[in-house]
């Protein structure tokens, strides 16, 4: 792995502030994806940007459904009662994917963000619009039968990896994103997936 | 014939007193015969100490097995690499190195984590049990005696990740029933397939010694 600069945050404000300062850093949290790629050298950040103090480890129950925090653990939210109670899909979602270890460290914001298996991904000598935008990709014309049927484009056939996001997709959930400028935004989750997995 | 000579007084320098050691030794001299003279010049410069403050080291404290360590340590290295290297605490093993297998299994704060996917730094302040800290003295945990009882293993390399799981797996309430404890034992591939046998035994411990 490539040596990088490592920085722990203890606010969302900061934490934007530095991302907007690096623009090669990389947010950490669980790390199970993050750091399988730095190994594979699939990407080499300079910087890593530790997010685990922020506190957003909630789960919490809102008019209408449940609020959960981007660091909330896969493993926190399955066994939550709350969401066993309401949204038995998505524990199942939860639990049909990695395994417990991975479970307890991989976080819901995480589990959204993770990038996708597609071989030619990972494989730093193929092209990839993925990993390197304008590059090609393999895929189309390579190893495909695992690959996306539906919502395809020319430059990407890749799958989202995510069990966890199927489920969101189905009870139609909701994101809120913050970014430096704007506190708050909604989107809805099919939105915010489709457009996030075409283009990285 | 003077550098064969040489050579010979060299290797006594290194005192091979087990196979790590060993093997230690041997890369290292490897790597010096095998280094182009340009690397050679660079080490001679200290530019490897200029690089290596470059990337400053970070320090850490955590506790691993109930003792408190306070270190400095790069920022690329994995938990794994940081109990095994560091702390010579060889029992956790690196199987896949990738989060697939599980031999890595420690538990950070009591939960089960795969020690080769996360960051030393990043568990400043946290508590870290691995194999070496369940036995108490020379009483074997539960766990590992009924592995023993059961035969749980064959060549005993993902023992010790599966011993750590099953304990978190009972921990977690996940192990009441043979198909449950499967399920939620699937982050340990043994590939000796000792599967049944590491079922009875996870079984035995839930039962509190009772077969199932």
């Amino acid at each position: 792995m490539i040596n990088f600069d490592y920085i722990r945050m203890g606010s969302v404000k900061s934490t934007l502030k530095a991302l907007d300062k690096f623009p090669d850093g990389k947010m950490i949290a669980g790390g199970s994806n993050l750091i399988d790629l730095m190994k594979r050298n699939v990407t080499a950040p300079t910087k890593l940007i530790d997010i685990n103090l922020l506190p957003l480890k909630y789960i919490e129950e809102i008019k209408g459904g449940v609020k959960i925090g981007a660091l909330a653990l896969n493993s926190q939210a399955a066994d939550s009662e709350i969401i066993q109670n309401k949204f038995p899909l998505l524990s199942m979602a939860i639990n049909a994917g990695a395994s417990p270890q991975l479970r307890n460290m991989a976080t819901f914001g995480g589990n959204i963000m993770q990038r996708t298996r597609c071989s030619y991904f990972y494989d730093v000598s193929m092209p990839c619009n993925k990993r390197e935008p304008n590059s090609g990709c393999a895929a189309l014309g390579g190893i495909n039968r695992m690959h996306a049927i539906f919502g395809t484009n020319n430059n990407c056939i890749a799958v989202n990896p995510s069990d966890m996001n199927v489920a969101l997709v189905a009870l139609d959930a909701e994101v809120v994103l913050s970014n430096a400028k704007k506190e708050n935004s909604f989107r809805r989750f099919s939105q915010t997936s489709s457009r996030y997995t075409k283009f990285r | 014939m003077s550098n064969q000579k040489h050579q010979e007084d060299k290797s006594q320098d290194f005192t091979c007193s087990s196979r790590r050691g060993f093997l230690k030794a041997t890369t290292a001299l490897t790597a010096i015969a095998l280094s182009p003279s340009l690397v050679t010049k660079a080490a001679q410069n200290h530019a490897d100490e200029k690089i290596a403050s470059y990337f400053e080291k970070i320090p850490l404290n955590i506790s691993v097995n109930g003792k408190a360590y306070k270190v400095e340590t790069e920022p690329r290295e994995t938990l794994l690499d940081f109990l095994r290297e560091h702390l010579q605490l060889t029992g956790t093993k690196k199987g896949c190195d990738h989060g697939q297998c599980g031999a890595c299994t420690v538990h950070v704060d009591g939960k089960r984590v795969n020690s080769c996917l996360t960051l030393a730094v990043m568990q400043e302040g946290k508590e870290i049990t691995t194999i070496e800290g369940i036995a108490k003295g020379e009483e074997l945990h539960p766990m590992q005696a009924s592995f023993l009882k059961h035969d749980g293993f064959q060549c005993g390399y993902c023992t010790p990740g599966q011993i750590m799981s099953a304990i978190a797996c009972i921990n977690e309430g996940h192990a009441n029933s043979p198909a449950e404890i499967r399920e939620f034992m699937s982050g340990n591939i043994c590939r000796c397939g000792a599967y049944p046998n590491i079922v009875d035994a996870i079984v035995e411990v839930k039962n509190g010694g009772k077969k199932s």
